[in-house]
């Protein structure tokens, strides 16, 4: 049975060994980083270059963005492992596999979310953004990326050895992030209308912490599904 | 007397109870069906600021109602199947899974063209209609999902994990996008407005409902029945079963 | 538009009972296509 001490270490263990595998193979990782400013620079190609319009799509665009980037990274979370034998031989570990799978989670934020996080400011000056406007669409990524890595690696987890591919796991994940994209949006819509961000960026901080309480538990659950 | 409440449990006992049952439901529905629509289209009134166009809430309202109940009651089922373990409740969950979609897409079309006519616009992205396009990709993702993994005790898990992660966020996405909507409400159209109800026409309404209702269980265990026959195929009870 | 609430009736009630003359048509079909494929190996 797990025990309660070895959550930490687990968590650790498996953060440290994702983020070496990541930092191996660098350039995927700044692939996924291109495709964030890819469709960052779609968008305003297809509006007249108003410097109003765009403030005003921009945040909703960069929210849009940084959820398909998430997505777009969220295979590589079990997908690896679960190929060559790996999380069949996690799976067996005595450590809990909440925590170990907690650790994958992060490792997913730390190399898709925190650099979307990072490069937002750069693209919302393109779309005009105002600095305050910024602040707030950076506090929410900052707390709503987390949430989207946590909620996708449940999706990843149930579509291993699915037929189906990429679009299976987007129509899986991408209405459990309406709430995520919903209320980071709106705070910084809020913000711009001249209200308090407040009630917003307290749903989302609700949200990170049930996802933190809750997710672990239900990748679990479906990746020992998967490895049945 | 106790009730052995695990006497139906397994698909061999509970077969001939579905058989038994569906058409029963069904025949209700038909005959709720009846009534409802006499009443929804011939006795209720003709509303003073909708005019006839109003008479889609009888059809609306049950469709919508029950695209969110059978989710919740998928979702006890794949709550079932994964505490018990047992096929059956899976397959009641994968049965459900359908028609909850077709009535999620009747709320939307039915609110669509009830839109058009009353408030001049087939969609207009309010709380109610968002949320139930996205119960619809919901569903679509709980199906998908099933025809994606081949073996079947795997997808029973997998949709049951699946389906209470969504039922879980169905109340958070409502929430969500009715907080999104609300704050938006000066610039858009609000489809909450149901005409003020006659008595008739809530007599109406309610009538259509468990018309809908009782259609969904006995469509729900119709397609349980091919859903055993299906999986069980190569069990010695089901050779040995006369042909139903 | 409330004049040609005709179109926007047969449209929402029409689509209602095509929904469930689907919906049944296709559950028959697939009982029977699974009772004509009991025994035979799959």
């Amino acid at each position: 049975m797990s025990d309660a001490r070895a959550v930490l270490p687990a968590f650790v263990w498996a953060l440290g060994r994702d983020l070496r595998l990541a930092v191996r193979s660098r350039g995927e990782l700044g692939t996924e980083i291109a495709f964030y400013a890819l469709v960052v620079t779609l968008f305003p190609l297809t509006l007249p270059p108003d410097p109003a319009l765009l403030d005003t799509l921009g945040p909703g665009v960069l929210w849009v963005a940084a959820l398909l980037s998430s997505l777009l990274a969220l295979p590589r979370l079990f997908a690896g492992d679960f190929a060559d034998g790996t999380l069949a031989a996690i799976a067996l570990s005595p450590r809990p596999l909440a925590a170990l799978v907690s650790g994958k989670m992060a490792a997913h934020w730390l190399t898709t979310g925190l650099p979307v996080v990072v490069l937002a400011p750069l693209f919302a000056l393109a779309y005009h953004v105002s600095a305050t406007d910024i602040a707030v669409l950076v506090a929410g990524l900052a707390l709503g990326t987390p949430i989207l890595s946590m909620l996708g690696a449940i999706g990843a987890a149930l579509t291993l050895g699915a037929r189906g591919g990429g679009s299976l796991l987007a129509l899986l994940v991408l209405p459990l992030y309406v709430p995520v994209l919903i209320f980071g949006a709106g705070a910084v819509g809020a913000v711009h209308a001249g209200l308090s961000p407040s009630p917003h960026f307290s749903l989302l901080g609700a949200g990170l912490l049930l996802a933190a309480l809750g997710t672990p538990f239900a990748t679990a659950a479906a990746v020992r599904i998967a490895l049945d | 007397m106790s009730i052995n409440w695990f006497k139906y449990a397994s698909p061999a006992s509970f077969l001939p109870l579905s058989a038994t049952l569906a058409p029963w439901f069904l025949a209700v529905a038909a005959l709720l069906g009846a009534i409802g629509l006499y009443l929804g289209l011939v006795v209720a009134p003709t509303d003073a600021t909708q005019g006839d166009a109003y008479r889609i809430i009888f059809i609306h309202v049950p469709t919508a109602w029950m695209a969110m109940l059978i989710y919740v009651v998928m979702a006890a089922w794949s709550a079932l199947a994964l505490g018990y373990n047992t096929r059956l409740s899976a397959m009641m969950a994968q049965a459900l899974a359908p028609t909850g979609a077709a009535m999620a897409f009747l709320a939307l079309w039915t609110g669509a063209f009830w839109g058009r006519p009353t408030w001049g616009t087939y969609w207009a992205w309010d709380a109610r209609m968002t949320s139930t396009l996205i119960l619809l990709f919901l569903y679509f993702g709980v199906i998908a999902l099933r025809s994606a993994i081949d073996d079947p005790r795997r997808a029973d898990r997998a949709c049951a994990v699946l389906s209470l992660v969504g039922v879980v966020n169905v109340p958070i996405i409502y929430f969500s996008v009715k907080w999104w909507n609300t704050l938006h409400q000066g610039s858009s159209i609000s489809l909450t407005g149901a005409p003020s109800m006659a008595m008739s026409m809530l007599a109406a309404m309610l009538v259509m409902t468990f018309a809908v209702w009782s259609y969904c269980i006995g469509v729900v265990l119709w397609r349980v029945q091919a859903i055993i026959v299906e999986r069980e195929n190569g069990a010695a009870w089901l050779a040995q079963r006369a042909p139903a | 538009m409330m004049e040609h609430y005709a179109f926007f009736l047969v449209g929402a009630y029409g689509m209602f009972a095509l929904a469930i003359v689907v919906e049944v048509v296709a559950v028959r079909a697939r009982l029977r296509r699974a009772r004509l494929q009991r025994g035979t190996p799959r």
